[in-house]
């Protein structure tokens, strides 16, 4: 008798969790849809500006798949204008203090348009100091060949470890560059 | 009706979830590094909260109490996801900023806290002040404990330069012993006010007794 | 009339322990730990210029206004004169570059003051050493004026920081980064980098003698802190003369670690807390990320004081371990 009932209510129990979790799919199924295409487009405009702020010369991006031989390189685009490839955008990774860091290398015509800091997590007033401009600026218009940044960017007081990563990381997408030779 | 009110203001004071129940601390340590962080992720749990007060409490005749607390959970899981979704679509830099610590609302002791306490106890209107009271209450401390930290660590409130251009931030402010710091802080100032007040109700309630 | 008031207070009169007085006065501590500092004190102004005074003068003030205020917001009177906080204000001067903004000295000395100690109850209630609280919070607030050092000004001339002021790093920093190895002369007279006050051994092994003279500090500390270091360095095939002189270990070891507050008070606690201290030292200097870990591994064995008290805690006559579970 007794474990009848027990068994009755695990079943009745089980039946009211289901209904309670079927309800919850059902939300955030919804949810999902409404919410979806809206993130999707943020995102897209989110690298289409940043595609835009280091090949400023170009009308529409895409993708290149090309085997470029270097790891630390996540995607390379091309920027287009009138058909016309005008210049490269490389996103490259290095370990920096308190983890990735993420940076998007814009080159056009042999030399190197705007670094811009995608993601860090470097310490806030003293690392993070990699996103402001006054240190980005020092690459542009250093020429595309990897061993361009070596020794000629000045380090953030207190954040060696930090600025070694953006230099590396720009080292890597110039080295991409590189390898990506006729190619382009 | 005073009930009502008195559902909602004891989350702003007498039952502040920061300062007074210390609920929420992972948020409360974790995100309030500016202001408009601190403002963000309370507004966040607030909506969770508000929406799980209300559901559990329409439902609270219906939940079978052995599984009460897993049905909370997913209610509340669910909650946190759509609030998750919908920020990224139309808030895209806060959601940014406040990163892992929107999912984590899920694990806010103070969310499961009031559902279990009050809305699975009391009637819709009443888990509705209750809910809104704590939200407020948790947005006001969280917003104010970024700010001072914002104002010291970055020399700035809500992004604005407030100490002038010669301030020197004190980066430690918004690492992490900063918001332990602050939040001692914060305390002590509400016991201190806390206190006075009573001291001063305890004489306004002598001087009556003597004169009348 | 209540009966209190027929009582002589001076017969009756019920206090607690301790009852037994030692000639010892916290003032007269102060006042040998000051004397003690006053080698390095003076290293540090015929190496850095009168700069370093100011320096170690705006600490000082800084933890005076901050005792005093804090005294004044609880309503009591203002112990300036048992000398501590001049104390604490000495020795965080003596922990920081040279040539740093006035401001920085002060709200140092007045963290270490307000935060590190007064907000514990007071002196005898906090948990770390008040002096290493504010220079922590000094590193981790203005990380970039807390690693810039110097050079000493050339033949000690009187001299503002205009002179020969390239900023440069310590000799650990040098031996960690670049494998250079300052000179053992240059460190035993502190013609060095660094913090006011840790650049000269000499000064600071002649203060920790004054003090185990005059016993003030007790040998224990000093001792097994020191010598876990360079034993350790002698393992690890370093010279165990560098690291005794280079960096804070010396000022550290004697005049921080040995904070009767935030030490343990029994024998063989204290040789514990110098092992760990030396340790934890050893360890940041060769695998940590800053070349020199003497702040934080006192800091961190302040905390650990009384788990080390706990286990160290000496039998009261009379009671026994049980023999066979009996």
């Amino acid at each position: 008798m007794e474990a009848d009932s027990r068994r009755e209510d695990i079943h009745r129990l089980g039946a009211f969790l289901m209904t309670v979790c079927l309800f919850s799919a059902l939300a955030l199924a919804f949810t999902y849809q409404v919410t979806a295409p809206r993130i999707e487009e943020n995102r897209a405009e989110m690298e289409r500006a940043a595609l835009q702020r280091v090949i400023p010369g170009a009308a529409s991006f895409e993708e290149t798949r090309i085997d470029n031989g270097v790891a630390a390189v996540e995607n390379i685009y091309s920027g287009l204008r009138d058909g016309v490839t005008v210049g490269h955008a490389i996103r490259a990774v290095s370990p920096g203090y308190a983890g990735d860091v993420v940076v998007m290398v814009g080159i056009q015509e042999r030399a190197i348009t705007t670094v811009e800091v995608l993601e860090q997590t470097e310490t806030p007033g003293l690392g993070a100091r990699i996103t402001e401009a006054d240190f980005l600026d020092g690459f542009s218009g250093l020429p595309a060949d990897s061993t361009a940044v070596d020794g000629v960017i000045d380090s953030i007081a207190g954040a060696t470890v930090s600025t070694d990563a953006v230099v590396e990381a720009v080292g890597h997408a110039l080295k991409a560059h590189e390898n990506m030779g006729e190619e382009r | 009706m005073e009930r009502l009110w008195s559902d909602f203001a004891k989350g702003i004071k007498i039952e502040n979830p920061v300062l007074r129940l210390v609920l929420g601390m992972c948020p409360a340590l974790a995100v309030t590094t500016s202001a408009i962080n601190g403002i963000g992720m309370g507004l966040a749990t607030t909506a969770v909260l508000l929406m799980s007060n209300i559901l559990v409490s329409l439902l609270r005749n219906m939940i079978p109490r052995k599984i009460r607390i897993p049905s909370f959970i997913v209610i509340i899981a669910s909650f946190v996801t759509i609030v998750d979704y919908t920020m990224a679509a139309l808030v895209p830099p806060i959601h940014q900023a406040l990163g892992i610590f929107i999912p984590l609302i899920v694990v806010n002791c103070l969310i499961l806290g009031r559902a279990e306490a009050f809305a699975s106890k009391n009637p819709l209107v009443r888990s509705v002040a209750d809910g809104l009271g704590m939200g407020v209450g948790f947005t006001l401390a969280l917003t104010v404990l970024a700010a001072f930290r914002e104002l010291l660590g970055a020399g700035t409130v809500f992004g604005v330069a407030i100490m002038g251009t010669t301030y020197q931030p004190a980066i430690m402010m918004i690492l992490p012993p900063g918001a332990f710091l602050g939040l001692g802080f914060l305390m002590g100032a509400m016991n201190w006010w806390d206190r006075r007040a009573r001291r001063a109700e305890l004489k306004a309630r002598k001087e009556a007794l003597t004169h009348g | 009339m209540s009966v209190e008031e027929n009582v002589d207070r001076s017969v009756l009169t019920v206090t607690s322990s301790p009852h037994l007085k030692d000639r010892k006065t916290t003032q007269g501590i102060m006042f040998d730990v000051v004397i003690a500092l006053l080698p390095a004190v003076a290293a540090a102004t015929y190496f850095f210029g009168v700069g370093a005074l100011i320096t170690l003068g705006t600490c000082i003030a800084g933890a005076f206004i901050a005792e005093a205020g804090v005294m004044w917001a609880r309503g009591k009177a203002i112990p300036l004169a048992d000398g501590s906080a001049l104390v604490t204000g000495l020795l965080l001067g003596l922990t920081l570059p040279p040539d740093l903004p006035l401001w920085v000295g002060f709200v140092g000395g007045a963290f270490a003051i307000g935060i590190g100690k007064a907000i514990f109850g007071g002196l005898g209630l906090n948990m770390f050493n008040p002096a290493l609280v504010g220079r922590a919070f000094l590193v981790a607030s203005f990380p970039v004026l807390l690693t810039t050092f110097r050079w000493p000004t050339d033949s000690g001339a009187w001299m503002g920081p205009e002179f020969d002021a390239v900023s440069t790093a310590t000799p650990l920093a040098l031996a960690r980064f670049d494998e250079v190895y300052t000179p053992l002369i240059e460190l035993f007279w502190g013609r060095v980098g660094g913090s006011l006050g840790e650049t000269s051994a000499i000064a600071l092994i002649i203060g920790g003698l004054y003090l185990l003279f005059r016993g003030i500090i007790n040998w224990r500390i000093p001792a097994s802190y020191i010598g876990t270091v360079m034993l350790l360095a002698f393992l690890g095939g370093q010279d165990p003369l560098f690291h005794m002189m280079a960096g804070g270990l010396l000022i550290g070891a004697f005049f921080m670690a040995t904070d009767y507050v935030t030490s343990p008070i029994t024998a063989r606690g204290k040789i514990l807390f110098g092992v760990g201290c030396g340790l934890l030292t050893y360890a940041i200097r060769t695998f940590g990320g800053y070349p020199e870990g003497v702040l934080y591994s006192i800091l961190f064995m302040n905390a650990a004081v009384p788990l080390i008290e706990r286990f160290t805690k000496p039998r009261v006559f009379g009671t026994g371990v049980k023999a066979n579970g009996g």
